[in-house]
């Protein structure tokens, strides 16, 4: 049952890469771009929160008052809040769309499990700041969230009060919290480039940005959003007042929905279920190594003296594993003679693929435990075996 | 092509839009303006794009 539906899910993703292939020249194929789309959009929320931070003021008195002026005072300041609040929703569409992608194509699998894992790391980050942002305009639901998020907080059995306190700065809402969400808010979506080079570190060429056609319709759409229909702030919070219910933003506040139905406790259980799930995924195949098409063959190693330096397999390496340093000293065969570059294999990046031993024409490349030899050797016992009876 | 065609005339009224946005003071307009372009810019080039493509097969 779970593998037939697996098969249609993964059978629908690559249905819709042929769908948008005939409808679209295929280099503009944005499903092939969705992590360059959640960059394009990162950017833009870099971009617009820089500008938004030079207005902001985090205070109990200002902030309200500041993020209202930055919305009707500033020129455009409305448009620059609009394609803050719309690139945060962008990215979340393009990071969703980029996981189920290569969840459902199983590219999380063996090697790409750094990738996956940094991923889920990613999203959560991106989540989080996110999040925090809906905290910072400190209108009514504002502060209902931050209400229920202390809520969610004191609930946590072990260190939970600390931790609440930590986050409001005191045992209520003072003027240390705003400081406190803002640094929250910014902290996380800094620390996204780091986990983004963790992301890329074992990919040979991954596609970071997106065609331009794709730069521009995306800024496009979020100049239209934005004007369209502008960001906006609710009633300013009044300590002591906070409302019972609030308007949704699902990309964001889901954890908080959530905590309409569940008590915050098990509503905080399910979201770290869900995360250690995420987690786990690479890991939940079920086969032997054997059955997975593992063979232990030894990290690749490169022949020295036969390397000329020419580079196909650093080119055709696709975890980005081999390295091409300067020469110092000559090859010994004839072809190596006048070399000046040498490769060098990173060996905690090396999966045993094999690949730059069929990219290498010159056999500077070998797997330890599976040499030319022992390909041979194989062959040739295939070849001496009896024919299986036809049945 | 005559898609493209209307897109570029489309463009040119949204230029229109974008400088009454500027001259009116209605910002929200000139906003709306140019991400309209900025979106039909993008679908002229993947049509342009696309019947390249086609006549190249041809």
């Amino acid at each position: 049952m779970t593998k037939r539906l697996w098969l249609r899910l993964q059978s629908a993703t690559l249905k819709a890469d042929v769908f948008i292939n005939r409808l679209l020249y295929q280099d503009f194929n944005p499903l092939y771009y969705t992590g360059g789309l959640a960059n394009l959009f990162l950017t833009v929320l870099v971009i617009t929160g820089i500008l938004i931070f030079l207005y902001y003021e985090p205070s109990l008195e200002g902030a309200y008052a500041s993020v209202q002026f930055l919305t009707e005072g500033v020129p455009y300041g409305v448009i620059f809040r609009g394609l803050h609040r719309y690139a945060a929703d962008g990215f979340m569409i393009a990071i969703f769309v980029h996981l189920f992608r290569n969840w459902f194509t199983d590219r999380y699998r063996e090697a790409r499990d750094s990738q996956w894992i940094s991923g889920m790391v990613l999203l959560v980050f991106s989540g989080f700041a996110g999040l925090t942002g809906y905290l910072l305009v400190w209108d009514e639901r504002s502060l209902l969230l931050v209400s229920m998020t202390v809520q969610a907080l004191r609930s946590i059995p072990l260190g939970g009060n600390w931790l609440a306190t930590m986050f409001l700065g005191g045992p209520g809402i003072n003027g240390t919290t705003l400081p406190r969400v803002l640094a929250l808010h910014i902290a996380p979506a800094m620390t996204l480039y780091a986990l983004l080079w963790w992301h890329y570190v074992r990919l040979r060429a991954p596609r970071v940005w997106p065609p331009a056609v794709w730069v521009l319709f995306c800024l496009g759409a979020l100049f239209f959003v934005s004007a369209v229909l502008p960001a906006t702030s609710g009633a300013a919070a009044q300590p002591g007042s906070a409302p019972q219910s609030f308007e949704v933003a699902w990309f964001y506040l889901w954890p908080y929905a959530l905590m309409k139905w569940l008590a915050p406790a098990w509503a905080l259980a399910l979201i770290g279920v869900i995360i250690a799930y995420g987690l786990y995924i690479p890991y939940s195949i079920r086969e032997t190594p054997a059955e997975r098409g593992l063979r232990g063959l030894g990290q690749a190693t490169v022949v020295e003296e036969n390397c000329t330096g020419c580079e196909l397999c650093y080119y055709d390496c696709p975890y980005n594993a081999i390295y091409m340093v300067p020469s110092h000293e000559p090859g010994k065969s004839k072809a190596a003679a006048n070399r000046k570059l040498l490769a060098v294999v990173v060996e905690p990046r090396c999966v045993e693929c094999g690949i730059c031993i069929g990219a290498c024409p010159f056999e500077a490349l070998e797997l330890p435990r599976l040499l030319d030899k022992d390909v041979q050797e194989m062959i040739r016992a295939g070849a001496q075996a009896p024919a299986p009876a036809a049945s | 092509m005559g898609l493209a065609l209307v897109l570029i005339l489309a463009g040119l009224g949204c230029v229109g839009a974008m400088l009454y946005g500027e001259w009116a003071s209605q910002k929200l307009v000139g906003s709306a303006a140019l991400g309209l372009l900025l979106m039909m810019f993008s679908a002229v080039v993947v049509l342009f794009r696309k019947a390249d493509t086609a006549a190249g097969e041809e």
